[in-house]
């Protein structure tokens, strides 16, 4: 069967209605633990759609995007504790030396291929987390506890309302979207995306492979070390089961491949839905303490997972095309 | 006015304990075609991956207008003018005809807008253009051999190198390919054609090159190598070679 490609992409308008609904939300919804969650939903949603860069884009399936949240977690909370940098400075340091750390440590990994890629970053994350747990400059365990500051947009701290955090945390979302946005539509975008297809043939075309892979690394370590630096930011505190837990990458994970990878609105419409399920029933039925909640979202997980293997854009598009069938 | 495109001296494969290729020497000239045969297994795609860096050399030299691109990595050699085709199809599933093209039209242009006027141009000239938004994965097999010329085309090839472009086509679609073929070197192409259809490269070629268990046994025009009683051998085995 061969197949025509039409209505590839998410539909504009669509991301216009959700960014106004996106910037009122704190406003109609004044909930503490709804904004918590809208919060997360948003770091989330921009760690997913950096994965989304590596993994969607390029094919490089990342299992261990902690590495680089920690790592940029990390960065940030030393710089301001041991040398006073401002934190709006120490968050694009962060990232910046996130980026470097995933070209050094991704040029050996990204000569593997498919799920052994995917093995080495896991083990990469794991070394980053044993070794921030021994390593005594950097607190070792206990981590780095930040000092509380004067609330203001400089300190980034603010103490009387979440609301700073949510309007800091959706622009971030917003710059790495419009990142994507603008890669899919560009040279770039496509060479990644031939990467992810085909090697030989995308290196038959002249694309120079291992350049463009760790390119697509280096720029989706940035934005996972930037949500690592707000977290910084908003816990005041990192230590390494916290910054490098491993369930971070495989959320981070779920949440672009549940929404549908290698386009703009998966990881945005993943975020959306997986984050508040987890949110809510960890709330609703967490307090046992028997891990009710996880069997739910376990559970709920495996079902869509075998209702709709394209994720939530798949569905997306069999709703629209059903729209367009009988008008 | 001949000169020489591509030189390959004394080129030699090994894979582990097999040697694949031992000795290779051609010269190709400038916009000849040349056909390269040799029964299954005869090195024929080696030598191929050996020339457009997929597969490093272990001895020998490999010059491209008297250049020395010996393991050049496959993207430096593509921008240098030498593009192929593969054996077993390589395109971009996942991608559309048209994008599947637009990532070879890269090299010559920047932006998208431009890569898809170019990419149009080489669909056009390889026949397949009405595909052009269909997913190339979902292609039947003669129109994804097709996408594969019009990929390397769009590199703007100075040689290239088909690997089986006609294998498995119907009489019909290799007049096609023939024809477009024929085309190219109307245009200053050089190529070299790997062929197990003989009907269908004989009639268009210049020169022959036939390769055996890795060794260069024979090169002429097509009626020499056809009267080569090495080559008979080599196909059909001794007792042909005796009887003429």
């Amino acid at each position: 069967m061969m197949e025509l490609v039409r209505h590839r992409r998410f539909p504009m308008f669509v991301l216009g209605i959700g960014l106004l609904i996106a910037l009122i939300f704190p406003w109609i919804v004044q909930d503490r633990f709804a904004q918590n969650t809208a919060i997360f939903v948003l770091m989330y949603g921009l760690m997913a759609q950096a994965w989304n860069i590596m993994g969607g884009y390029t094919g490089l399936i990342s299992v261990g995007q902690v590495a680089y949240f920690g790592i940029g977690a990390y960065t940030s909370a030393f710089l301001y504790t041991h040398f006073g940098i401002n934190p709006w400075i120490a968050l694009l340091i962060g990232g910046l030396i996130t980026a470097m750390f995933g070209v050094v440590a991704g040029y050996p990994v990204s000569k593997l291929r498919g799920r052994y890629f995917s093995i080495a970053t896991i083990a990469m994350a794991e070394v980053m987390r044993i070794s921030f747990s021994n390593w005594e400059y950097v607190g070792a365990a206990r981590g780095i506890q930040l000092p509380i500051e004067k609330e203001s947009l400089l300190t980034f701290q603010f103490h009387s309302s979440r609301l700073p955090y949510y309007y800091i945390i959706l622009f971030l979302f917003i710059i790495v979207n419009l990142v994507v946005y603008f890669l899919e539509r560009s040279r770039t975008g496509y060479y990644f995306r031939a990467i992810r297809d085909n090697e030989e043939a995308a290196a038959g075309l002249g694309i120079n492979r291992s350049f463009y892979k760790l390119l697509s690394i280096a720029i989706s370590a940035f934005f996972t070390a930037l949500a690592g630096s707000f977290l910084t930011q908003f816990s005041l505190y990192v230590e390494p089961d916290y910054v490098f837990a491993s369930s971070i990458s495989i959320t981070v994970a779920m949440v672009a491949v549940l929404g549908g990878i290698g386009s703009l609105g998966g990881p945005i419409l993943g975020a959306l839905v997986l984050i508040p399920l987890s949110e809510y029933t960890r709330a609703w039925l967490g307090k046992q303490g028997q891990g009710l909640d996880l069997m739910l979202y376990g559970a709920l997980i495996i079902i869509f997972c075998i209702l709709e293997p394209k994720g939530l854009m798949g569905l997306w598009k069999r709703i629209s095309a059903k729209k367009r069938t009988n008008p | 006015m001949n000169t020489a495109i591509l030189q390959v001296e004394d080129l030699y494969k090994d894979f582990g304990g097999l040697r694949a290729l031992s000795g290779v020497s051609f010269t190709l000239e400038e916009g000849e075609i040349t056909a390269l045969i040799g029964p299954n297994g005869a090195g024929k795609t080696t030598l191929f991956n050996c020339i457009t860096g997929f597969t490093p050399v272990t001895k020998g030299r490999i010059l491209y207008r008297g250049k020395d691109i010996t393991n050049w990595p496959p993207h430096k050699v593509v921008r240098h003018g030498l593009a192929r085709t593969f054996q077993v199809v390589q395109i971009l599933d996942d991608m559309t005809v048209e994008e599947n093209v637009m990532v070879g039209a890269f090299l010559h242009e920047k932006t998208v807008q431009g890569a898809r006027v170019l990419a149009r141009q080489a669909l056009k000239q390889s026949g397949i253009d009405h595909y052009t938004e269909h997913l190339a994965g979902s292609l039947p097999i003669p129109a994804k051999k097709r996408l594969e010329i019009a990929m390397a085309l769009v590199t703007r090839p100075a040689l290239l190198m088909l690997d089986e472009a006609m294998a498995g086509l119907t009489p019909t679609e290799f007049r096609d390919v023939q024809e477009l073929i024929l085309n190219l070197k109307k245009e200053g192409v050089t190529l070299v054609v790997v062929e197990h259809v003989m009907e269908a490269i004989m009639p268009i070629c210049d020169r022959v090159l036939v390769l055996n268990l890795g060794t260069l046994i024979a090169q002429g025009t097509a009626k020499e190598v056809a009267e080569n009683p090495d080559v008979i051998k080599a196909y059909l085995g001794d007792k042909y070679a005796r009887n003429r």
